[in-house]
């Protein structure tokens, strides 16, 4: 059970990581192509933080983004959630200390996504359904969310490792 | 242990589903608790965008102030000729009316224009739209057109007290009837989640070339005529070669909007 010190840390972060989302993302956006900083967030979270809460991290940033996004509502929800099982397994099967890992981590996690919602819309809504132009976009956000978190993981390691990270104390 | 982990993943799982089938069921309430939501969080991005906009204008302030006299004397010469043009532009306009009125053609019925600053924007990958700092308290509601003086921007699609979201014209739900004002031919101007629109339902004897100029043609009843989209980059025949496409560069650079007018029919 997390401490109430790191519950209030953990609202704090969220605010802070949705106003980023919001207002940072269109700055750096090229065209249509915006990198997808909860997919960052949530890579490094598992691999470098804990995996116990990664769902219910999921779960809620899925939610800010249905929320904020236009697009079919749950669908977001259900991606984030789907991805970071997705991640869990590949944290589980390699080296979670390697940033090369970590960083191939995140274009996996953001293409298994972002065609996973379009498989999804397809389903939801034929008409938009996956095209070849959407493909390219998808392998173009997943390549550009891969580049930013470059920068993305040395900030998150310096500045958000320790707030998370809970004291550990030494048995022997 | 596990039995309560797994009942967990379950919730986790099946919360979402439940929230994408209330949202099929009550579309209304998704767009209420959506406008809740870009409501609680307006005062921090205006005053965000606000603060911005300062910033910009005073750096492009001084950046100016060197240009300043000499500019100063283009303008004095600019207004000379544009007086002159006046003249002969109220010697037309007489003209125009007296002919608008033999002709009974009913004048654009367009109501006030409110200007609106952006004060965010979609973060998905897959939708377009924007928020604005004006809602129901200035006469802001779903339907009403956004314009900016370069051209078409796209539409209010929900609308509350204080601010409202618009859907723009490369979303991929968007759609305007438009024509070609050079061959007068209709067609649906379409967004594609992209840079570029698509102009689709084009007779296939229409004599569209690239470069034509693209405007609202006023049909669907919520886009007034006459506002112009973009201008034609590409021109092809559909597969089943019974009706033309055409490729549509929009004037409006939809990644930088900062502000635009919203305009009531």
């Amino acid at each position: 059970m997390p401490s109430p010190l790191l519950k209030e840390r953990f609202v704090w972060f969220f605010v802070f990581l949705i106003w980023l989302e919001l207002s940072f993302l269109p700055l750096i956006s090229v065209e249509w192509l915006k990198p997808d900083l909860f997919a960052i967030f949530l890579t490094f979270y598992a691999f470098q933080i804990d995996r116990k809460h990664l769902l219910i991290l999921a779960l809620i940033l899925g939610l800010a983004k249905d929320l904020l996004s236009n697009a079919f509502f749950g669908l977001e929800t259900i991606c984030y959630i789907s991805g970071t099982v997705f991640l869990q397994i590949i944290s589980d099967q390699f080296d979670r200390d390697k940033r090369w890992i970590q960083i191939v981590s995140v274009f996996l996690f953001t293409f298994f996504t972002l065609t996973m919602f379009s498989s999804l819309m397809l389903l939801v809504q034929p008409r938009y359904g996956i095209t070849f132009s959407g493909f390219i976009k998808i392998c173009f956000v997943a390549i550009y969310t891969m580049a930013v978190s470059f920068v993305g993981f040395p900030v998150l390691q310096k500045w958000v490792s320790p707030v998370f990270r809970q004291k550990q104390y030494e048995l022997f | 242990m596990r039995f309560k982990y797994n009942i967990f993943f379950v919730i986790v799982f099946l919360l979402p589903i439940c929230l994408g089938i209330l949202g099929v069921t009550f579309p209304k309430a998704i767009d209420e608790v959506r406008i809740f939501s870009t409501q609680i969080t307006l005062p921090i991005f205006k005053t965000q965008a606000t603060v911005i906009r300062w910033f910009r204008d005073q750096g492009q302030h001084l950046l100016e102030w060197a240009h300043l006299s000499q500019e100063n004397d283009q303008l004095k010469r600019k207004v000379q000729e544009l007086e002159n043009e006046l003249n002969s532009v109220s010697m037309l306009k007489k003209e125009n009316e007296r002919l608008t009125a033999l002709l009974d053609l009913k004048s654009r019925n367009t109501g006030p224009s409110i200007p609106a600053l952006v004060v965010g924007r979609d973060p998905s990958n897959w939708s377009n739209f924007i928020v604005i700092d004006k809602g129901k308290k200035d006469k802001i509601y779903v339907n009403t057109v956004l314009v900016h003086p370069e051209g078409l921007v796209g539409k209010v699609i929900s609308a509350g007290k204080n601010s409202a979201r618009a859907i723009l014209l490369t979303d991929s739900q968007s759609r305007v009837s438009a024509l070609d004002e050079r061959t007068r031919d209709v067609g649906l101007v379409e967004g594609e989640g992209s840079a570029m629109l698509k102009m689709t339902f084009l007779d296939y004897n229409s004599q569209i070339q690239v470069g034509d100029l693209i405007v609202s043609a006023g049909l669907g009843g919520v886009y007034p005529k006459g506002i112009p989209i973009g201008r034609v980059t590409m021109v092809s025949e559909e597969k089943n070669r019974l009706m033309l496409y055409a490729y549509v560069k929009p004037f409006v650079s939809f990644s930088k909007l900062e502000e635009v007018l919203c305009v009531n029919k």
